[in-house]
């Protein structure tokens, strides 16, 4: 057998070595190693040609999603999909994990073109009573996923939140019963992972640290009272006093807690207010015949018509001449990341179209990708 | 003999804040009578999860409330696994529009989706006696983790109204990964069938049979194979039946007949909402 024979020999069985190996890891379901997702890349989506309807992925309701002015990244819990906006082209990264055991997923971008992401990842096939554990996706140039060291274990009520960028950490949160997990992934790779025992409902990251609002379930109100938490590390949060009719409008039933604009706001009927990482809270001044919308947190990918693929916010606040108003996805409020007629539009925005009309009470079916 | 003191313990406990002392002798009732039981898990938290590959669009509150109010003449008694308190509260308040008074039965104090408690409820026509029964089912953790306060049970409603004095009862047992559904079924029909007039309704956890504890009773859906869909809404398989409607086959010698989401269309419009089939039973005094 000559050299080159024994070289091609050799690079078959590493190859094959290889292969094996990367198929064992994937067969796990995503192990305390890292794994490898499989790349395809697409054909570019021809000028004038909408870009959703070379969309790689199905569009399911619960589809989250993410987007600046560079790319739209979004996911069918199989694969993650990628569209380049300058080059429109998609890319998909297959999630190295079994079908059917990804229950859940949120995404936040990276600030350096990729994005990461937190899952919750059934040990085996889905369904309400396996059980969960939290893995971490990255993408910059391949995917990666990799579980939390100690697989904590989350339960099927679970869900990831993304929480938002602080410095060179990205956050997520993961409310599970009256607890909560805590997610950080820096820049460098490194994970941080903690649980609080108590239900954060809502928190956001500042340029100063993070400000949240917990749930108080002792009370087993249909609303609980609700305490301000904020602290320099997201999984070092302390309670924080507010005072007057701020933290009484938290405690009230018409109070919501959301991330909008640059942290936390309370908001009801008629009035809200800003709260900052010290507890101390500003009204948010607010012009009716300006209504001022205010978007954030969370994204689902929603059906509309068969024309328009919208990823809308969880909460969507509006101020009109009857006062405040929090509305989720099922009333019709709608911002966030949109292709219209096969376009990627941001919105609102002083230089997109307005926004589209509410979404109809009752939605059409769901439609599926190609 | 031990078993049949035991049950009669239980079921003084269970009834005990139940009083019957003002009870009057309801009307006569009519020769022949049929009732109707309507029976749904809304997966009121479950399927509201963002981010979730198993995210409903819509709540299925809404989906019962509509059912419920389409029927003609009216269920009886109404029956709802997993409603957040503000869910329940807020069903009640449209069905008391036709004479329905509601009585829910929290299991677990706090729920992330609903921001509060969570639990079943039941809502049946006519005026209450007494106050509302419950019984806590023997110990289950809640998905793997230990919640004391998860309290899984059979909660029940004495009413008085079409000519009989009557329970309606709702039910939620555990799954099979945390608990005993069939040691939980058999306990609620060890305690109800103390009572002679009596409509269960409950998402069981399990897949027929139920177990040999519910003797003399019509499963009016027995004819059922499956209640329950698949855990995505894009998937609208369905899975095998685990929702039932129980009664006393002395109370009503027929049942006639059940109606579930036996085709395509109404399995895609019902995945919008839950991942459970509404259920609807009727039961006939005529053979």
């Amino acid at each position: 057998m000559r050299k080159s024979e024994l070289r091609a020999g050799g690079s078959i069985i590493g190859l094959t070595l290889v292969f094996v190996l990367t198929a064992l890891l994937a067969a796990c379901g995503g192990s305390d190693d890292v794994t490898v997702g499989e790349l395809n890349t697409q054909e570019p989506t021809a000028a004038g040609q909408p870009v959703m309807s070379t969309a790689p992925l199905s569009q399911l309701p619960g589809s989250p999603f993410i987007a600046d002015d560079t790319a739209l990244w979004y996911t069918d819990f199989s694969s993650i999909a990628r569209f380049d906006i300058a080059a429109r082209r998609w890319t998909t990264f297959k999630i190295p994990a079994k079908p059917g055991t990804v229950d859940g997923m949120s995404l936040q971008l990276t600030g350096t073109g990729g994005v990461v992401g937190v899952a919750t990842i059934c040990d085996a096939e889905c369904d309400r009573s396996t059980p969960r554990h939290l893995a971490v996706l990255v993408i910059e140039k391949k995917l990666s996923l990799r579980d939390i060291d100690n697989r904590e274990s989350v339960s099927s009520d679970s869900f990831v939140a993304p929480v938002g960028r602080s410095g060179t950490e990205v956050t997520f949160r993961v409310p599970d019963g009256s607890r909560t997990h805590m997610v950080t992934v820096d820049r460098d790779g490194s994970i941080n992972s903690t649980i609080i025992d108590e239900p954060i409902a809502a928190l956001c990251a500042t340029a100063d640290g993070y400000v949240g609002a917990a749930d108080d379930p002792s009370t087993g109100s249909p609303l609980a009272p609700r305490t301000v938490v904020a602290g320099k590390s997201a999984t070092d949060l302390k309670a924080v006093g507010v005072s007057g009719d701020a933290q009484a409008l938290l405690d009230s039933p018409d109070g919501t807690a959301v991330c909008a604009g640059q942290g936390l706001s309370v908001v009801g009927p008629g009035r809200a207010y800003d709260i900052s990482v010290d507890g101390s809270a500003t009204p948010v001044a607010s012009d009716v015949g300006r209504p001022l919308q205010r978007e954030l947190e969370l994204g689902n990918a929603v059906d509309r018509e068969g024309t328009l693929w919208m990823a809308a916010t969880a909460v969507n606040l509006r101020r009109s001449a009857s006062g405040w108003t929090a509305a989720g996805t099922d009333s019709g409020a709608v911002t966030g990341y949109a292709t219209v007629d096969g376009e990627l539009l941001r919105y609102p925005s002083d230089s997109k179209p307005a926004a589209p009309e509410p979404l109809p009470t009752s939605a059409p079916a769901p439609k599926q990708g190609p | 003999m031990t078993a049949r003191r035991a049950r009669a313990a239980l079921a003084a406990v269970f009834l005990s804040c139940i009083p019957t002392a003002h009870l009057v002798a309801p009307p006569a009732p009519a020769s022949a009578y049929t009732a109707k039981a309507s029976q749904l898990n809304i997966c009121g938290a479950y399927c509201h999860r963002p981010n979730k590959s198993n995210y409903r669009t819509k709540w299925g509150h809404d989906l019962l409330v509509f059912y419920v109010m389409s029927e003609n003449p009216a269920p009886w008694l109404v029956t709802a696994q997993e409603t957040c308190g503000v869910q329940s509260w807020s069903v009640g308040s449209t069905l008391s529009s036709r004479g329905y008074l509601g009585r829910y039965f929290p299991t677990l104090g706090y729920n992330t989706v609903c921001q509060g408690s969570f639990g079943d409820s039941l809502w049946a026509i006519g005026p209450d006696v007494g106050g509302p029964g419950s019984f806590q089912f023997s110990a289950s953790t809640y998905d793997g983790q230990v919640l004391p306060d998860e309290k899984r049970q059979v909660g029940c409603q004495q009413k008085q109204n079409f000519g009989f004095t009557w329970f309606g009862c709702v039910l939620h047992t555990v799954d099979t990964a945390n608990g005993d559904p069939y040691a939980q079924a058999a306990e609620a029909a060890w305690v109800t069938g103390s009572t002679a007039t009596r409509i269960v309704g409950g998402d069981f956890n399990v897949a027929p049979p139920v177990n040999n504890g519910w003797p003399n009773s019509w499963e009016a859906d027995q004819s059922l194979a499956r209640t329950a869909l698949l855990a995505t809404m894009s998937d609208t398989t369905l899975e095998n039946k685990i929702d039932y409607v129980f009664s006393p086959t002395a109370w009503f010698p027929a049942s006639v007949g059940v109606t579930s989401c036996s085709t395509a269309a109404a399995r895609s419009s019902t995945a919008q909402y839950t991942d459970h089939c509404y259920l609807l039973s009727t039961f006939s005094n005529s053979l």
